[in-house]
């Protein structure tokens, strides 16, 4: 992938690293809780296990994979950095472009109930009258290698997200606007 | 430019500490406390990212701690667990994204470039982008101390929502930016 390429991208975790997942979790070697103690020292280990347990045996990655999916996404290379970003066009002729950053622990998943009302205003009981969206995912994630484009550098700090933002996607030779 | 979760920092003006409202200290005062009571999390990745690394990307469990604090520490007061605030299964795509990517190290590591950065620490003019700042249940963004280095044009505050605003009241950040972003045609 040269600098200047938008490819389309989709995510799709092999089935592998699903079952590894699962693996990992039940086999964690849990820690105790100090009795009398609560969130004020960090997470409990009596709350910690029963997420870990719902996330092993009952949340279907999958299912949420595809909701991801469902959003027409692209990787890039920018200051020798890649990234993975959404790209959702508005069902309104004249919006606004918008370019939504997350923070860290974020990532593309704190916007999934953003991106309907803001491109699709009307469809979500909204006035039409404005709208927009672009959205990145990601500045900082990505360094597997298997893929969501992944491949971190040093050099590049918090400011890097603001620096990669506003214009330089859309000003791509390959991006309509 | 709309930003919610601000942190703003005392000018170093004296004037500007003397004219602080009541709200504006209590915000300022939680800030203080964060530091040192809950910023364990950002003097490692500010510091020994890669020694974190190596737990976050070998162990599911530790990562989900790692990360779920933050889930329930930064929502909305108001919410008792972090699945009062924020839906389970969305917490858990986050924290699956970080975990099948293997990016937790990576992540962590914007904080060292952050804290080693001298461009982030150094003076600036003020930005004359206009900016609307969101301020929800948990930031402690302080109005005199954001005017100094930013263009504000406008200042929202919301009685719910906390740090992952987007998750936790996307109505209220939603209707916020396109209130911003129409006055900006």
């Amino acid at each position: 992938m040269t600098n200047n390429d938008i490819t389309a991208y989709r995510i799709a975790v092999p089935q592998a690293d699903l079952d590894d997942l699962r693996e990992r979790l039940t086999r964690t070697r849990w820690t105790r809780d100090l009795p009398g103690t609560g969130w004020e020292r960090g997470v409990p280990a009596s709350y910690l296990r029963e997420l870990a347990a719902y996330w092993a045996t009952g949340y279907d990655w999958r299912a949420h994979e595809a909701a991801l999916n469902a959003y027409p996404q692209f990787v890039t290379t920018i200051d020798g950095a890649q990234l993975q970003f959404l790209h959702v066009r508005s069902a309104e002729p004249d919006a606004t472009p918008l370019l939504l950053l997350h923070g860290w622990p974020g990532s593309i998943v704190e916007f999934a109930d953003l991106i309907g009302p803001l491109t699709d205003p009307a469809a979500h009981g909204a006035d039409p009258a404005t709208t927009a969206t672009a959205c990145r995912a990601e500045t900082w994630a990505r360094s597997s290698p298997r893929s969501w484009a992944a491949r971190p550098r040093s050099g590049s700090s918090a400011c890097t997200s603001t620096r990669w933002s506003p214009s330089r996607p859309v000003t791509r030779p390959t991006w309509p606007r | 430019m709309h930003v919610n979760a601000l942190v703003t920092f005392p000018t170093g003006d004296p004037a500007d500490m003397a004219a602080l409202t009541e709200a504006d200290r209590a915000r300022l005062e939680v800030m203080q406390q964060w530091q040192e009571r809950s910023g364990a999390y950002l003097q490692l990745q500010g510091t020994r990212p890669q020694t974190i690394a190596h737990a976050l990307t070998d162990s599911p469990a530790g990562l989900l701690a790692w990360i779920v604090e933050k889930f329930q520490d930064w929502t909305d007061p108001a919410a008792k667990l972090p699945e009062d605030a924020v839906d389970r299964d969305r917490i858990l795509t986050d924290v699956s994204i970080y975990w099948f990517t293997g990016t937790a190290g990576s992540a962590a590591h914007t904080y060292y470039e952050r804290f080693n950065d001298p461009a982030m620490w150094t003076p600036r003019d003020r930005g004359t982008v206009p900016t609307a700042i969101a301020v929800f249940t948990t930031d402690v963004t302080i109005r005199r101390f954001a005017d100094k280095v930013h263009h504000v044009v406008r200042w929202s505050e919301f009685s719910r929502g906390g740090h992952f605003a987007a998750l936790e009241a996307p109505d209220l950040l939603g209707a916020d930016l396109r209130a911003f972003f129409r006055t900006l045609d």
